[in-house]
């Protein structure tokens, strides 16, 4: 909110340059900047008492050590009773708690003088008429929002503030037709409704340029109506901005005289000898009881009582709270405002005395770190991807927001891959030619009206293995990339291993206690990439940090020797090698895949799969013998039993 | 017979001594030791004629023969390191690489510059006795707002712009749809949490004082420009006990502000407004760029916000049935992306999510 300095200046003595006053109300809680040779203040939402000159007066006062003295309006004096021409009847109390009008005949309506347009430009609003100007002008020196209806529209002699019936289309005065629902409140005539109440007038019975008798409207209305109307139907004005932080349901009678006066002034008129003020349930100033020891166990401070009772004086707090404050509603509040104009900087800095325990940490961190220390050491990059996605990137239990930002960000994912894929095909088109990334992140699906929430490890890779380099020949990724990445994050995480099961093509399965928890599947897009996604809530769940335990090591040396087998093409590794683990002498102590050979040479429909098997025993050297021995008795039965031949 | 053998002895010694001399191998170096003093050795046959000789003749040409035959292995074993150093160069200059051609180019990928910092906030805090907790990313409008004390219907909700959750999902292609179970009651409404905020209220549902965590986490608010993502990072802590002070509060965010920052940094703290603490707080650090001038990156003000802290409200302590008359405490919240992006100078927070490798490389 912009504050000129000048209209400030009306109200309170400035001790401080522009700039000096800025820091000291940004110090107190008001972030304000110097624009222009005015004061910016940024006002937080408990602070509606501050939306106006009047309310920064009061807290530059309080700054300079003493309470803002504030005169009051005469009311000023006029012709006809009101009874005669206006009643009011308010129906929703509750909704607003005081009511009051004043009848103003004969003004003339033209433009405003040129010194009140030209402070109501430098704080943002537009001059319209000398009468709107003159409810806008108050609104922005003493924080009470008017309006101005003009009589002649009004059907019949009385006002009722009141609710209407759901679906009711009333148009505003901005030309828009608003639907409206039970909650809100109406400023309604005879006919029906005048005005959006506390929010914005109605297109019915605004001023014109013809206008000649008005009637002022000010009020209080009770803030959390307002916003709930205004929230729903997206309209912000100055008025609904200021009802729904609260004004000062007591400065509502001396605002009227305020703008009464400037209207007389501007553009003549008479008005009502009296005038309207159903106010039946008179809000007074409450009490708070503020313990000084209260003071020192929240600031860490002590502050003398007559300090803190000097201070809050300053405030306009002497024994009860003034009105226009009514965020202040328990000791706590008091303390805020002690130590804010106090000056947080003058509180000593202290540091806490601890008691001792185990920290505690999220489950899934530990192997979150080791992940990201293993597959960055892998050459895969750390992706971290907005959660959101279109409707035709999730599944049936996809989680959608009900109001999205854009079209393409409508659900919660549900999955990794879309993110990073995006993110592969992003670096794709901007000519990076091999990439390697993973993310870790939650996915989102409903089960059972809840939504689930699933840690997911995610991980992509395309173009080539290596950083192409002068000594290594490049080798493109592929399947076994992510499927290797895998097996050494799950050994960096020293969990038993897991399985791959093919699906279809070139897709699988990734198993691990018998359970499948994710998938590795190639994309066949513009750029083909592999990707892969696990589920972690399982791993997570019944992950335990035991240490590695010790094993002695054998003094006894090893004994390889080679296998090749020529089996069926369609023959699983792994089937083989159960075979051989079941097989083999129970020194046998690991064996790997090291060659794998189909075409020329191998019949058709049959593969060469070779094996390093290594035998040891850890109680005795083995002999050539006893080796030779086993390996041949081991590969009789393989080729029995798979079936294979030898190659 | 004495001095013919002394004339041969001579004549061996000498012959060797030109031979070893004249060495230009290894190789060769190794023939020429065995014939001499090889078994069939020239001077190893002089050495067993000497068996004919009288007792009184013996020990003078025995001792002869040894001399000749140290000097000779002396000689050998000069000529040997002269001839492996030359070997060993020969050697190494027929392997002679260009040295300067880049190693082996091993991959490295690296971690989101989110993560790090994410990683450093809580390290620092770990280091200070602090526990960590997480909480979900869909809350619900309790955890989120009512009891963190923000009222119904006012306007500190609109500070947090937030994301509902539908509760209907449409069945791809059928049109049919899904339902979730409706919530009726405002505070089960299904949201995306604006902070983590909510995690101090679920911990401090189970655990009762003395508190010290963070809760670190992904937070979401409906915004989405420049500086605001519909998606960011943030780390929220408590420390509740008994006496803990506004004091307290300075002590321990000034003591993050110079781990994360450096100790040159002057920190500052001003009175703000966040429902679920009181006093409220902004804590902020000089501008390095422009040392407190006021410059582009500060907005002129020398200042730079980085996090949110207060003393927490007896009302959210009412809330969590703890006694805010025994208890105090205080609650700080900070945007890691923010962190991120003052202590990095990225100037645009869109990049941290499009996984842009120019960008991800450079951390």
């Amino acid at each position: 909110m912009r504050i000129p300095l000048d209209w400030l200046k009306e109200f309170v003595p400035v001790r401080w340059p522009a700039q000096d006053l800025a820091h000291r109300l940004t110090m107190a809680g008001l972030e304000t900047a110097v624009v222009g040779g005015d004061l910016e203040v940024a006002v937080t939402p408990n602070r509606g008492d501050c939306l106006s000159v009047l309310g920064i007066a009061r807290e530059v006062s309080a700054l300079q050590g003493r309470v803002l003295s504030f005169k009051k309006t005469t009311a000023p004096k006029g012709g006809e009773a009101i009874k005669k021409c206006l009643k009011v009847q308010v129906q929703d109390r509750k909704g607003c708690p005081r009511y009051m009008a004043r009848l103003i005949r004969g003004v003339a309506i033209k433009p405003s003088p040129a010194w009140m347009q030209k402070r109501l430009e430098a704080v943002g609003i537009r001059p319209v008429n000398n009468v709107v100007d003159c409810t806008n002008y108050l609104l922005a020196e003493l924080g009470h929002p008017h309006h101005a209806f003009d009589s002649r529209f009004l059907r019949g002699d009385t006002i009722v503030v009141r609710r209407e019936k759901a679906g009711t289309k009333f148009k505003t005065l901005d030309g828009e037709t608003r639907e409206c629902e039970p909650a809100d409140l109406f400023i309604c005539d005879e006919q029906g409704p005048v005005a959006l109440a506390g929010i914005l007038g109605g297109a019915n019975s605004e001023v014109r340029p013809d206008t000649k008798d008005i009637v002022l409207e000010a009020a209080f209305f009770d803030p959390q109506r307002i916003h709930a109307t205004a929230k729903r139907l997206k309209i912000s004005t100055e008025s609904s901005y200021r009802f729904e932080r609260g004004v000062d349901p007591n400065g509502v009678e001396n605002a009227l005289h305020r703008v009464c006066q400037l209207i007389m002034q501007t553009a003549g008129g008479l008005p009502s000898r009296d005038w309207i003020d159903l106010y039946p349930n008179k809000i007074r100033p409450k009490q708070i009881n503020l313990p000084a020891a209260e003071v020192k166990r929240i600031l860490g401070l002590p502050i003398a009582p007559a300090q803190i009772k000097k201070i809050l004086k300053s405030l306009g707090i002497a024994g009860t709270i003034p009105t226009w404050r009514s965020d202040l509603t328990r000791p706590i509040d008091l303390i805020e405002e002690t130590a804010r104009i106090y000056g947080y900087d003058k509180i000593p800095e202290s540091r806490p005395r601890i008691t001792v325990g185990l920290q505690e940490k999220p489950k899934g961190r530990g192997l979150y770190q080791a992940a990201a220390r293993c597959l960055t050491g892998l050459g895969f990059t750390e992706g971290c991807h907005l959660g959101f996605v279109g409707e035709r990137e999730v599944g049936d239990k996809g989680v959608a927001l009900s109001n999205p930002l854009s079209a393409d960000q409508t659900h919660l994912r549900d999955s990794l891959v879309p993110g990073l894929v995006k993110s592969a095909l992003f670096n794709a088109n901007r000519q990076v030619q091999s990439l390697k990334l993973f993310e870790w992140g939650k996915v989102f699906r409903w089960e059972n009206g809840k939504v689930k929430e699933d840690r997911c490890l995610g991980l992509l890779a395309f173009g080539n293995e290596w950083p192409s380099q002068w000594q290594i020949k490049p080798k493109p990724v592929d399947f076994f990339t992510l499927k290797g990445a895998l097996t050494r994050l799950f050994q960096a995480w020293g969990l038993e291993p897991f399985e791959t099961e093919a699906q279809s093509q070139g897709e699988a399965v990734v198993l691990w206690q018998g359970v499948s928890i994710g998938r590795i599947d190639f994309l066949n897009l513009e750029v083909p990439m592999y990707v892969c996604e696990i589920s972690l809530e399982k791993i997570i769940k019944n992950y335990q940090t035991q240490p590695a335990i010790f094993k002695p090591i054998s003094p006894f040396p090893f004994v390889e020797r080679d296998l090749a087998l020529v089996v069926d093409s369609a023959l699983p590794a792994q089937k083989i090698g159960e075979a051989i683990r079941q097989a083999g002498p129970p020194w046998l102590e690991t064996f790997r895949v090291f060659d794998l050979y189909k075409g020329e040479g191998i019949e058709a429909g049959k593969k060469s799969i070779a094996f390093s098997l290594r035998y040891a025993s850890k109680d005795r050297t083995l002999t050539n013998e006893e080796v030779n021995r086993a390996h041949e008795a081991l590969t009789a039965h393989l080729e029995k039993t798979l079936p294979a031949k030898l190659r | 017979m004495i001095e013919e053998l002394r004339a041969k002895i001579k004549t061996i010694q000498e012959k060797a001594l030109q031979e070893i001399a004249a060495l230009q191998n290894l190789q060769d170096w190794q023939n020429t030791k065995a014939r001499i003093l090889g078994q069939k050795g020239s001077l190893t046959q002089i050495l067993k004629t000497l068996g004919g000789l009288s007792p009184a003749e013996r020990p003078a040409l025995g001792r002869l023969v040894n001399e000749v035959k140290r000097e000779i292995e002396r000689r050998l074993q000069d000529i040997q390191k002269t001839l492996e150093e030359t070997k060993r160069r020969q050697v190494l200059k027929e392997k002679a690489v260009d040295v300067t051609l880049p190693g082996l180019a091993l991959p490295q990928g690296r971690r989101h510059p989110i993560r790090r910092v994410m990683e450093e906030i809580e390290e620092i805090f770990l280091g200070m006795g602090f526990s960590i907790f997480e909480g979900p990313d869909v809350e619900t409008d309790y955890y989120n707002f009512e009891a963190l004390n923000f009222p119904k219907e006012h306007p500190a909700r609109d500070m947090q712009d937030t994301f509902y959750i539908g509760l209907r999902t449409l069945r791809q292609g059928s049109g049919q749809a899904t339902d979730h179970g409706l919530r009726t009651k405002e505070k089960e409404q299904l949201l995306l949490r604006t902070h983590t905020s909510p995690v101090q209220i679920r911990v401090m549902e189970k655990q009762k004082p003395p508190l010290y965590m963070i809760a670190p986490g992904t937070v979401y608010r409906h915004d989405d420009d420049v500086t605001h993502s519909p998606m960011f990072h943030q780390v929220e802590g408590l420390m509740v006990d008994t006496d803990i002070t506004l004091g307290d509060l300075k002590g321990v965010l000034h003591h993050f502000c110079a781990a994360v920052f450096g100790t040159d940094r002057e920190v500052r703290f001003r009175p703000s407004f966040f429902p679920f603490v009181e006093p409220g707080a902004e804590v902020d650090i000089s501008c390095a760029l422009c040392k407190k001038r006021g410059c582009r990156v500060c907005g002129g003000s020398g200042w730079l916000e980085i996090l949110g802290a207060g003393m927490v409200h007896p009302a959210v302590f009412e809330h969590v049935k703890i006694d805010p008359k025994r208890y105090s405490g205080f609650a700080f919240g900070m945007g890691v992306e923010r962190i991120a992006m003052l202590k990095y100078g990225i100037d645009d927070i869109r990049l941290f999510y499009e996984g842009d490798m120019r960008f991800l490389e450079q951390f």
